[in-house]
């Protein structure tokens, strides 16, 4: 989106900032969030390319409520990579929701922190920062012991020489008890479009595993999470090998003394592709002609969080990868500072009588 | 698109309307006068719109599409005089995707309003594409067409229900044609429960200042309304109408045609809606129109003379909370002799803020 876009939405929001304070008694919160960003792929394999992202996102939207059950959100959200000549990327932030104490069903804009919980191997970590923003519907579930998280996302719609491009899944999880959970994980991309005919092309992966986690002696808060991966891709970008490809997906990590997180990560697979998932995941190389049926991937690191009574959010990563038989070092380092402002606006009702608040 | 989204879709939308509390309101389709300001008051009038719409059709008549995105309208709505309001603002259409191009488009409307009347000059928001049905004006342009800019004369009372418009497309330039459609929808009681209905709609292309095609398409017809106690509540329409296309480059079919269009609606609680259409055209061609209804497929070449379409479907209108509305339409389609399904929903949250309270008189 241009600058210019970018200068339209400011105007169309800009009258909130000057109403008459007379007018602001009611539900309407600015809310903002800066997020400073630094990411490092070490690796300059046959899987992916070496990588360094250096940038900062900014969220800024009025959440509306209309009552108890439905809210709007409208504004915008821009991203920029460090460099002189800075240039901004601004989308729009429009986002219809319905809520209840444990369901959220959102239009527009979704929630995506944290790719929707999905395992590396189905949505690369790198997303949280070259696809922060995503657009669709979604359906979240929070209960006692459950919690859900299923979305369909508009990459791309179908215009001349470019397919419709879209993915979706989600995320379920059930507590079995306190310390043992089972979870379940599908992640589907798709291409096609009839408006103009193009290769129609779709890439599957579920999963399923458990979670154990507790607290323990020294070792503080630690967890082991396991998952059998599936994959199939049909006449999708995996040219190389065969339709159907599995895995074995193991994290373990432990918090000694609670200072940081150690955690390893260990991965086997087997023609394993996954469209959206980490490169260093799958069978396929960059290049298709490159390719080993069979995969190894382990990963060894450390992971500090430093939160601030909702002030702001300070997470510092690196890690040691092993791939097949080659080594690299990569990290990464995130800021967030969320500031939020009330601003109580009285909506008009329908006979013309302000809402009392 | 494969069946697996389709579903994800309908999951969706059947957890949403199964949690809200359907309310008996204003859903039949029909045209509305727009809310004009408190004599004196300026308003600042905001409306959020959420839409997805699919369809699987897989015949040549109508495009294949998926809509999805978020539509958003915010004007100021300043009473300058007793029976005068003028608009300011934009409108701003968004498509789901990562990369798109927002369009931005102004609002600017001079409304004069008596009872039951209401003339706009400038940007119109167009209500249910005017009361227009689905052989004269494709559904779809709810969602890919949702302001028009020309003029706009709408009255509302016992005796008549009239919307008639004039929308300016393209102004002409050495590059392009103008282009605009006009026209207009009539309910108007006649005896017991007969309602007579008229529909008109016209769409031209042309321009005198420079050389280049000049073609129109007229469609129109009239129709007798019955509304009943069948099941509730019912309605029941039937049209006939007609359509000339004149000048169409290389158009295989022959200007004139006609066509014989049958709807039952029935509300069997006022919270659901269930519908049938029947349609059978011969040669019929609506330049607006949904294309399923047209003996002209959209390549241009395919042509049908005797054109059969049935639809059935089911709709849900909910207000869910202080104004905020779910849609939620579900169809069978049956193109000729082949099937398709489509469905659509939309969500729709008005904000309107009184700016100037202190000048406020009430009417």
């Amino acid at each position: 989106m241009t600058c210019k876009v970018f200068l339209a939405l400011f105007i169309v929001f800009i009258p909130f900032l000057f109403f008459p304070s007379s007018i602001f008694a009611g539900d309407v919160v600015l809310e903002n969030t800066l997020t400073l960003y630094g990411d490092v792929e070490g690796f300059n394999g046959p899987y992916r390319q070496s990588l360094t992202l250096l940038g900062q996102e900014f969220e800024s939207f009025f959440e509306i409520s209309k009552g108890n059950h439905t809210l709007f959100e409208a504004g915008f959200f821009a991203d920029g990579q460090e460099q002189q000549n800075i240039q901004f990327n601004v989308n729009p932030v429009l986002s219809f929701k319905y809520y209840t104490d444990t369901t959220k069903l959102i239009l527009g804009t979704l929630e995506n922190e944290n790719r929707h919980g999905y395992l590396e191997p189905l949505e690369d970590p790198l997303l949280e920062f070259t696809r922060p923003i995503e657009y669709g519907f979604q359906w979240k579930e929070r209960a006692d012991g459950f919690q859900s998280d299923w979305f369909l996302d508009w990459q791309d719609i179908n215009i001349v020489n470019q397919p419709e491009i879209f993915d979706y899944g989600g995320v379920t999880r059930a507590d079995v008890d306190e310390h043992f959970d089972l979870e379940i994980q599908f992640h589907a991309h798709h291409e096609g479009g009839r408006i103009f005919f193009v290769h129609v092309i779709n890439n599957y992966v579920p999963a399923v595993g458990f979670r154990l986690h507790g607290s323990l002696p020294v070792l503080g808060e630690s967890s082991l999470a396991v998952f059998g991966v599936l994959s199939c891709d049909f006449e999708g970008q995996y040219i190389t090998g065969p339709d159907w490809g599995n895995g074995f997906y193991a994290r373990a990590g432990v918090t000694p003394w609670g200072l940081f997180e150690l955690y390893g990560i260990m991965w086997n697979a087997q023609n394993f592709f996954s469209q959206e998932g980490d490169p260093n995941y799958s069978s396929q190389g960059l290049d298709p002609n490159y390719y080993q049926a069979n995969r190894m991937y382990e990963e060894l690191g450390f992971k500090k969080e430093i939160t601030g009574d909702k002030d702001f959010l300070f997470d510092a990563e690196i890690k040691s990868e092993w791939a097949d038989a080659a080594w690299a070092l990569s990290g990464k380092m995130v800021a967030t500072v969320p500031f939020n402002l009330n601003i109580p606006i009285q909506e008009k009702k329908k006979d013309g009588v302000e809402n009392a608040n | 698109m494969r069946i697996n989204k389709n579903w994800l879709f309908v999951f969706l939308i059947v957890a949403m309307t199964t949690r809200v509390h359907a309310q008996s309101i204003d859903w039949m389709g029909q045209t509305a006068l727009a809310p004009t300001a408190v004599q004196g008051a300026v308003e600042w009038k905001n409306q959020f719109t959420f839409y997805g719409d699919n369809n699987e059709f897989f015949e040549p008549f109508r495009v294949r599409e998926t809509l999805l995105g978020q539509q958003f309208n915010s004007f100021l709505d300043a009473s300058v005089k007793q029976n005068v309001d003028l608009w300011a603002g934009a409108f701003v259409d968004h498509q789901s995707a990562q990369a798109v191009t927002t369009n931005i488009q102004p609002i600017f409307s001079f409304v004069y309003h008596e009872g039951g009347s209401q003339f706009i000059f400038g940007t119109l928001l167009p209500v249910y594409r005017h009361g227009l049905i689905e052989p004269m004006e494709s559904t779809a342009l709810e969602i890919t067409r949702p302001i028009e800019y020309g003029m706009e004369f709408i009255q509302k009372d016992s005796f008549i229900n009239l919307d008639s418009f004039l929308d300016w497309q393209q102004i002409l330039t050495d590059v392009n044609r103008e282009i605009f459609d006009y026209g207009g929808s009539s309910r108007l009681p006649i005896c017991g429960d007969f309602t007579l209905l008229g529909q008109l709609h016209g769409y031209h292309v042309g321009g005198e200042q420079y050389d280049g095609i000049v073609r129109n398409n007229l469609a129109g017809g009239v129709g007798l309304g019955l509304d009943g106690n069948f099941l509730c509540s019912s309605t029941l329409e039937v049209f006939g109408l007609g359509s000339k296309d004149t000048n169409r480059p290389n158009y295989p079919g022959p200007a004139y045609g006609c066509g014989l269009y049958t709807k039952l609606l029935i509300c069997p609680d006022h919270q659901w809606q269930f519908f049938g259409i029947s349609w059978f055209g011969q040669d019929f061609e609506s330049e607006e129109g949904d294309g399923n209804y047209n003996s002209l497929g959209t390549d241009g070449i395919t042509y049908e003379p005797s054109r059969t379409y049935e639809e059935l479907g089911v709709r849900r209108f909910v207000e869910i909370e202080n104004g905020v509305t779910f849609d939620f339409e579900l169809r069978s389609n049956w193109i000729d002799a082949s099937w398709g399904n489509s469905f659509r929903f939309m969500a729709f949250v008005p904000f309107d803020v009184t700016v100037d309270n202190k000048n406020s008189k009430t009417n």
